[in-house]
Order: C-alpha cells, then sequence, then structure tokens
C-alpha cells in the first residue's frame, strides 16, 4: 500500500508535463522523431527516451544487428545530443547479445 | 549492455555505466566454501545474487521463477528455469516463458565453485525440500518470514517480491555497495541509461 502510495505521489509530480508517445515504422529512421520536437535549439528541458531491443536496435536482413533506420538514426541522436536533449534508454528486460536474436 | 551499445556504435551518445559485481562475490566468498554451512538466509542470498547477476534477469524476475519449472540436468551441468508471466494465475502452461538456464561452473583443479549457481541451487533445493512437502509452494524461493504469530517458517509460502528486494539489499549493504548506487550503476533491475549523466529513481528494486 506504502509503495502504491509513493508510486501514484511520483506520478503525480509529472502530470501536466507535456509528454508525447510514437511507435516509429519498422522500415523508417528516427528522423520521424524531428518534427515532433520542439523547434528551439536548445532541447535540455527536453527528455527523449527508447526503448531498445526492436527499437534502437533491430536485426537487419542481410546484415544483422543495428541501429533502426541505421545512419540516418545515429545523425538524429547525435543532433539530440548536441541540442542537449537528455535521451534515455529504458528497456523493460535486461538486453542481451541474445535478446534480439530470441525474438526473431 | 555496454557491449551492445558499442556495437550498434552508440557509445558516444548513450553512456553505460556497469555494477561491478566483484564486492558481492568477494562477500559471498567470505562465507565459506560450502553451502551446506550457510544458513538459510545467506543460502537464499547468495543464490538469488548468483542467478540474479549471472543470467540476464532482472530483480523483479526471481519472483516469478516457478519451483516446478526449476530443473537441474546433472548430465548437461545445467540448472534450466522458467518465469511465469506477468498477471498470470492459473499455472497453464501458456503462463509460463521459455525454459532457460544457467550452466554449471566449469572448474579448474582445485577450485570449489563457491560462485556456481547449479551447485547452490542445488543445496537450496535439498535444504528447502522438507518444507515444500507441507504446502508444496510453486515458487522457487520459500519466504523467511515468519507466520505472525510467530509460529515456524515452515508453510509461510513463497518469497514475495519485497522480501527478495531486503535480501538483495541486505547483500549489498553488507558488500559495501550502496544499494542506490548500484541501481545508478546498471544492477539488474529495469535499465535506465542517460545519455548525459546516470541518473536513476531511487527507490526500491521492486518498483
Amino acid at each position: 500500500m506504502e509503495e502504491r502510495d509513493a508510486k501514484e505521489e511520483l506520478f503525480a509530480k509529472f502530470k501536466g508535463v507535456p509528454s508525447k508517445v510514437r511507435i516509429f515504422s519498422e522500415e523508417g529512421s528516427l528522423e520521424a522523431l524531428l518534427p515532433l520536437l520542439p523547434d528551439a535549439i536548445d532541447l535540455s528541458n527536453v527528455v527523449v527516451a527508447f526503448d531498445f531491443d526492436q527499437t534502437l536496435k533491430v536485426l537487419i536482413k542481410g546484415q544483422g544487428i543495428g541501429v533502426r533506420g541505421g545512419e540516418a538514426s545515429v545523425r538524429v541522436l547525435q543532433e539530440l545530443r548536441a541540442r542537449g536533449a537528455h535521451l534515455l534508454v529504458i528497456s523493460a528486460a535486461s538486453p542481451s547479445v541474445t535478446t534480439g536474436t530470441v525474438l526473431y | 549492455m555496454r557491449k551492445e551499445v558499442q556495437k550498434l556504435g552508440l557509445e558516444k551518445i548513450f553512456d553505460v555505466d556497469e555494477f561491478d559485481r566483484n564486492p558481492v562475490w568477494l562477500t559471498i566468498k567470505g562465507w565459506g566454501i560450502s553451502d551446506a554451512d550457510l544458513d538459510d538466509r545467506r543460502l537464499t542470498k547468495k543464490l538469488i545474487a548468483l542467478m540474479l547477476f549471472n543470467s540476464s534477469r532482472l530483480a523483479p524476475d526471481m519472483a516469478r521463477l516457478g519451483f516446478s519449472k526449476i530443473r537441474l540436468d546433472e548430465a548437461k551441468g545445467k540448472l534450466f528455469y522458467r518465469l511465469q508471466k506477468e498477471g498470470a494465475g492459473d499455472n497453464s502452461e501458456g503462463d509460463w516463458s521459455a525454459e532457460q538456464f544457467l550452466s554449471r561452473l566449469a572448474l579448474q583443479e582445485g577450485e570449489e565453485g563457491v560462485l556456481c549457481p547449479y551447485r547452490t541451487a542445488q543445496t537450496y533445493l535439498q535444504r528447502t525440500a522438507p518444507r515444500r512437502a507441507a504446502s508444496t509452494p510453486d515458487r522457487l524461493l520459500l519466504s523467511l518470514r515468519r507466520s505472525p504469530d510467530g509460529q515456524d517458517k515452515d508453510d509461510v509460502g513463497p518469497m514475495k517480491g519485497d522480501e527478495i528486494s531486503e535480501l538483495l539489499w541486505e547483500l549489498l549493504n553488507e558488500a559495501g555497495v550502496d544499494p542506490l548506487l548500484a541501481r545508478k550503476k546498471g544492477a539488474p533491475t529495469p535499465y535506465t541509461h542517460r545519455a548525459t549523466t546516470t541518473t536513476h529513481s531511487p527507490s526500491l528494486f521492486f518498483s
């Protein structure tokens, strides 16, 4: 009960903070993320969180494990970091070398 | 995680701190070479740590390990286990994950296998077998808490997440590792890796 109350209290703190959740297409890159961000150059008040397996990390046919969207996505991540955005990877399961391959 | 991030070429974007298990292993080694000599609490803590830190499992998974699905394969030297899916209730086959395993450590001559999850699980299963006869809890880990009336602990059922969290907390403290710092350093809890600094919600392992 205490734990649940603590969680609810924590969630309440963030209630009202603008947030967006997007599921990107399998084929695209993270460039699709850019239109969702504020126009400001400084993104230090922005947190961008990614799932890892099957989101950032995907199995690319004929190439093995890679970043979803390849170099274009890496450029987006670099840009976000350069603009001060806080980039997080939040994964429900502890990632491992085998996680990606098992799911496929 | 670090290897995976490196493999993807993202190491300059995501900083990954890794939890140093060595203080935990040193603490466990300090308890002696024989699992049979450990009291129930230490034996349970040791098994939890060995399974948790030697696998890709998360702390909350420990409460989902099913006893009936645990099996030690002597010939293969493997400890097989399955996890009950979140929210599952009727114990049907579909409620269980695919079988996974931890291997028995191959020992060099003279090594005692102090940190072998297979061997510790073997001792734990033997130790808890009489307690299971009474109520046959379907989980690997049995609670060490006494019943509310203070009577014997033979029938208090499976260990729940909060007790596992408490034991992990104790072990990390005994190892001189700040449990909150361990969370930041990527102990097996829901992972959060941050590009600029590594900051995590300081709450229990089972949050």
